[in-house]
């Protein structure tokens, strides 16, 4: 496993994004025209992501936290409102055309559902040809191009490529088409991959086998790897650090040994309590087992997001304090890995290194 | 062992007529006892949903139901075969014995009537006698039990997030008070949170009510923790039949083993897992044999050849548990 490697460089660092906020504006109704009020869907605020060469990093967050939405924001599908995106420590902007080629070039995404990010009407080799065309690595000839369609698709276990070249989308298993989108993304060359839920839409006999793919592939080929789950044992075991987001905004963040097993922030422990557990003694039901939560699972509405600590309503935990001030990453003393953890929790205030 | 209250026997559906026909389910034959929660595992296109819509007999053409018996028990009264009822028998059979959550149950809500509107319109059809007042008492107990609040009756399904939809659709499913509830992946649209709150209510209302659970989905971490006995699908057949305890710890066909293997745990030792190598059958052209031949890494000549038969394995003198699997001491005893 990647976790005992050493401490990764600031050399490593491939996208990185600083203070990216993202709002999407609410549309106004008549009602609304006279009023002051713009309202706006606070989506991500204030988000800091740091993908470094051959990493993995887990987003894990419910549906509505925002992570999709980092994604796009990372991939430059969406402009943000605020913050930086840097590729290699340059600041980028895109604005679609040329310079959105280039990026992509670079920055490649994967999509949920491979049922809809394939074209039903193409075959495999239209899809990946055009890749490879658009990104300018087709090669001279048809013999090269040839050459090259079959080891995109070995790349990612498709063997034997003759087999799967001439197939239509609707011939192949989900497993196999979420393949063959890595094998589109992969066309490109890119140094960054942007898997958003890859996996969520597949059969779970066959999850493990594409994350192994892809962990296999940030080996290979050095890749900075985001993966965007709900499921946070597959970050456990896919990811080498863990994001945890709630409400558009960060609370928690270290290796994935640490804040899986250590879980810091009391929304983090509340989400790792509720993920089923076979090996749990008391079953669902029993009054003990039933993890607190007092908002009854609701997450807040991010068009007037709650003060303060975005989770402060529904937290067991919550002080007054939690209500009014914004609670900053604070530094957690590291428990075994010598990797950094830190969540946004006033709890961790006074134990906090700085 | 409890009284059986849904006996499904030999079990068989297809889709299409003739020579196209595919075969969805294949003999299956499975027994719900009173009050327990049986949980049905298996991939996508391993015929769990349309074995559940078959034995409601809501399956829709080109759905064919081709062979088999559905006997239901009522408590206190003569059992009797579902697949003979009349429409009429049907329509009193369905919601008031035996009633179903939707997959994607947020969904089945009527967005343009209230919610009150549709749990009356249930009532009103099934027990025309009660007067209004009673009827309106019946569903906001209902709403309670499943905890949302009376005052949320007038409310439209748009104004209520997804988690209490899914409430009011479970809430609904119960307002008759029928034996058998079936459940289809009733909780996957939702996030653990929601779902492991959904599912402790679940458990607490059977308790209060005494109604049996079918529960179908393919997350068989979370069946293992919240079912009694769990039956495991492959191609169309039940491969694996055990109390859920038993198959976590024990579980005999490769299949089960391989898909308990599917889960990363969340404690315990970091472990690398392979999941299950290959890709789920296509119905159209099943392989001879036992279904999961090619994927099986414990296959021998006999597993492609013949088609293992569910029963008792040898190995284990336990009646609660079959299996159908040629390996060695997992052969049927005789």
């Amino acid at each position: 496993m990647t976790a005992t490697e050493a401490a990764p460089t600031t050399d490593d660092v491939v996208l990185e994004a600083e203070n990216l906020t993202k709002h999407f504006p609410v549309r106004r109704g008549l009602r609304d025209v006279f009023t002051r009020g713009r309202y706006a869907v606070h989506a991500v605020d204030d988000v800091h992501l740091t993908l470094r060469r051959g990493r993995v990093t887990a987003l894990v967050g419910e549906s509505g936290s925002g992570k999709s939405t980092v994604a796009r924001l990372m991939a430059q599908l969406y402009k943000r409102t605020d913050g930086d995106i840097r590729l290699h420590g340059e600041s980028i902007t895109v604005n679609g055309g040329r310079a959105f080629r280039a990026y992509c070039r670079r920055v490649q995404m994967i999509f949920q559902d491979p049922f809809a990010s394939l074209n039903p009407v193409h075959t495999v080799r239209y899809h990946l040809t055009r890749a490879l065309k658009i990104h300018g690595r087709a090669g001279n000839g048809s013999a090269e191009l040839e050459q090259n369609l079959k080891d995109l698709l070995l790349r990612v276990q498709l063997t034997p490529p003759e087999r799967y070249l001439d197939k239509f989308p609707h011939e192949l298993s989900g497993g196999q088409r979420q393949r063959v989108s890595i094998a589109r993304a992969l066309g490109a060359n890119p140094e960054v991959l942007l898997a958003d839920e890859p996996v969520s839409m597949l059969d779970v006999s066959i999850r493990l086998g594409v994350l192994n793919l892809l962990r296999d592939l940030k080996v290979r080929l050095n890749l900075a790897i985001l993966y965007i789950t709900h499921d946070i044992a597959s970050a456990r075991y896919f990811a080498d650090e863990t994001l945890v987001m709630y409400a558009g905004r960060m609370v928690e963040g270290g290796d994935s040994e640490t804040v899986t097993q250590h879980p810091a922030h009391p929304y983090t422990r509340l989400l790792i309590e509720s993920a089923p557990d076979p090996d749990r003694l008391d079953r669902v039901g029993d009054a003990k087992d039933a993890p607190e939560d007092e908002a009854g699972g609701e997450p807040p509405s991010l068009i007037a997001p709650p003060t303060g600590c975005r989770f402060h309503p529904r937290c067991v935990y919550a002080m007054p304090k939690c209500s009014t001030d914004l609670p900053p990453r604070f530094e957690l003393p590291v428990v075994d890995s010598g990797q950094a953890h830190w969540a946004a929790c006033w709890l961790y205030e006074e134990g906090a290194a700085k | 062992m409890k009284a059986p209250v849904l006996e499904i026997k030999n079990f068989n559906v297809d889709y299409g007529l003739g020579d196209q026909a595919v075969r969805a389910v294949r003999d299956v034959t499975l027994t719900l006892h009173r009050g327990e929660v049986l949980g049905l595992a298996g991939e996508s296109g391993s015929g769990k949903s349309t074995l559940a819509y078959g034995v409601t007999r809501l399956l829709p053409p080109p759905g064919v139901i081709s062979g088999g018996s559905v006997v239901y028990h009522p408590p206190g009264d003569q059992p009797y075969d579902v697949m003979a009822l009349s429409p009429a028998e049907l329509r009193k059979f369905r919601w008031a014995e035996t009633s179903i959550v939707f997959q994607g149950a947020m969904n089945s809500l009527n967005p343009v009537h209230k919610v009150s509107t549709q749990m009356l319109d249930v009532i009103r059809a099934h027990e025309p006698q009660l007067s209004q007042e009673a009827r309106v008492a019946r569903a906001k107990e209902m709403l309670k039990l499943v905890g949302i609040s009376a005052d949320r009756m007038d409310a439209y399904p748009h104004q209520l997030s997804g988690g209490m939809r899914q409430r009011v659709m479970i809430g609904m499913a119960l307002v008759l008070e029928p034996q058998i509830v079936i459940m289809d992946e009733p909780t996957t649209a939702l996030d653990v949170v929601m779902q492991r709150q959904i599912l402790a209510q679940l458990v607490e209302l059977r308790e209060r009510l005494g109604f049996s659970v079918l529960f179908i989905t393919h997350d068989l971490s979370l069946l293992v923790e919240f079912s009694d006995r769990i039956a495991i699908m492959y191609g169309g057949r039940i491969v694996e039949e055990a109390k859920s305890a038993d198959l976590y710890k024990d579980s005999l066909h490769p299949y089960s083993e391989g898909l308990l293997k599917s889960f990363p745990a969340l404690r315990g030792p970091r472990r690398e897992l392979s999941g299950i190598p290959g890709s789920p059958p296509d119905l159209r052209g099943m392989p001879t044999g036992c279904a999961f031949h090619p994927r099986c890494p414990h296959a021998f000549d006999r597993c492609s050849t013949e088609i293992p038969v569910l029963g008792v394995p040898e190995a284990r003198n336990d009646p609660s548990r079959s299996v159908a699997c040629w390996l060695p001491g997992r052969v049927p005893v005789a």
